[in-house]
């Protein structure tokens, strides 16, 4: 029995298992790091009052905050490095999976000037 | 003859393996759409922040702005507020509520503003009331609500006034109903809804008529159902919500409207928290059942709707606070990949 026949059926069998196992890792959901990967960008307004920021999870934008967290009114941070301070912190809570919210008194002690 | 034997062998044999095969990918790709069905609706998964659950959350929609605040994650009661792009899918925090942290507060819009007031701050209810300016992003109180300082209450509006009514005040439930006017700042209670006391109903709004049901009062769900005429300030019975055809009855759970139907979503249906849709239709006045909701069953879940679109974020299930997100599709397949 042992004829290239015989190779040529086991052949199709390893094909079509390949193809099928294929289709199933394909099928499993993309669970990379990178779409639970959090980053942010630091933006100046066009009319230069004030800086903001955008938090993205992998390649969606999550977060846009173009107001300061918290306070009232239509606040905008001074500087870009205050911005900034403030999504490093909102990221670290994302990361430690506790609500992003920022309190006045976080507002506080990262130095950011708004008026309460 | 001994090469046609074997290149006859060889034939079956290969058919027997495309055979196999055949059989292997329809009862793969059959057995993906073989549940309930012929209900429609899907739920799309959106945009939320992971790990960090809320309950009984107040939410008021502006176009296309969803705002949401306030609630209890199961160790606090909160007062941040943040709102939500159904567009662009992404969030920002706004101003804090200017009122102190509670749980299952009522929210109405009127007039492009958010008005937000009652709830539980876990030692008592609460009757004070606060507009939030969405320009400006300010919040400032408004007139203290002249009825019991309650939770659980409802809330709605026209494009006038808003109304806020039932809900449970410590000690009892409630069924009085109160206009409020921005012109004026004040607030007058409506005569004439003839339906049981209840808190934690549900409402949802087609046009100038507010539909209201569910709810529960001393352990029973209500299963009376009406219809709230907001050009003339009128109540109208409709049919009960529990019939030999379908039974809508439950508490905790949220309304809302896509086009000209409304729909009820989730909640505790008395037996368990459900994960089960119905969608109303005001023209037969009956209820038809639609995909159930394909995250965690849940209760007192907030809603983002304006009318066209709707997206059914948090609450929880048990013990277990949640903290999804996701988008209803009342005219489309269930796809469960997405």
């Amino acid at each position: 029995m042992k004829t290239p026949l015989n190779y040529l059926l086991i052949f199709e069998i390893i094909v079509f298992g390949v193809l099928i196992g294929n289709y199933f890792l394909e099928k499993e959901p993309e669970s990379n790091h990178y779409t639970k990967y959090y980053r942010v960008r630091v933006k100046e307004f066009p009319d230069d009052h004030g800086w903001y920021y955008e938090i993205y999870q992998g390649d969606n934008l999550l977060i846009k905050q173009k107001n300061i967290p918290g306070a009232r009114g239509n606040q905008y941070f001074k500087s870009n490095q205050q911005a900034e301070r403030i999504a490093l912190l909102v990221i670290d809570k994302l990361e430690r999976r506790v609500a992003p919210y920022i309190t006045k008194m976080e507002l506080d002690s990262c130095h950011i000037d708004f008026q309460n | 003859m001994k090469t046609n034997s074997k290149l006859k062998q060889f034939l079956v044999a290969n058919a027997r393996i495309y055979l196999c095969f055949c059989i292997l990918i329809l009862s793969i790709s059959c057995s993906n759409d073989d549940d309930d069905d012929d209900k429609l609706g899907n739920w799309v998964d959106s945009s939320v922040f992971d790990g960090t659950p809320r309950s009984s959350a107040v939410t008021f929609t502006i176009g296309n702005k969803g705002y949401m605040g306030t609630g209890f994650d199961g160790d606090d009661y909160l007062k941040d507020f943040w709102v939500y792009d159904l567009e662009g899918n992404f969030w920002s925090q706004l101003a804090d509520f200017s009122g102190s942290a509670r749980s299952a507060a009522v929210a109405f819009e009127n007039s492009g503003n958010g008005y937000i007031g009652l709830g539980f701050d876990g030692d008592n209810e609460l009757g004070d009331f606060h507009k939030y300016d969405p320009a400006n992003n300010t919040w400032g109180p408004i007139a203290q609500f002249p009825g019991t300082p309650r939770r659980g209450a409802l809330a709605f509006s026209s494009d006038t006034s808003g109304y806020v009514g039932t809900g449970f005040d410590g000690d009892n439930d409630k069924k009085d109903f109160w206009r409020y006017s921005p012109q004026t700042d004040s607030w007058e209670e409506l005569v004439g809804f003839g339906g049981n006391k209840r808190r934690e109903a549900t409402t949802f709004t087609i046009g100038d008529k507010v539909y209201m049901g569910t709810g529960i009062s001393n352990g029973l769900n209500q299963d009376d159902f009406w219809v709230f005429d907001t050009t003339s300030e009128t109540w109208s019975p409709l049919t009960d919500l529990d019939t030999d055809d379908y039974d809508v009855t439950r508490s905790n759970a949220v309304g809302f409207t896509i086009g000209t139907r409304g729909y009820l979503v989730g909640g505790d249906n008395g037996s368990g928290i459900t994960t089960s849709v119905w969608e109303y239709n005001p023209d037969t006045d009956f209820w038809d059942e639609k995909t159930s909701f394909e995250g965690f069953t849940r209760q007192d879940a907030v809603v983002f709707n304006n009318g066209i679109r709707a997206f059914v974020a948090l609450g929880r299930s048990g013990n277990l606070y949640l903290d999804d997100n996701w988008e209803f599709f009342p005219f489309e397949e269930e796809d469960e990949d997405d």
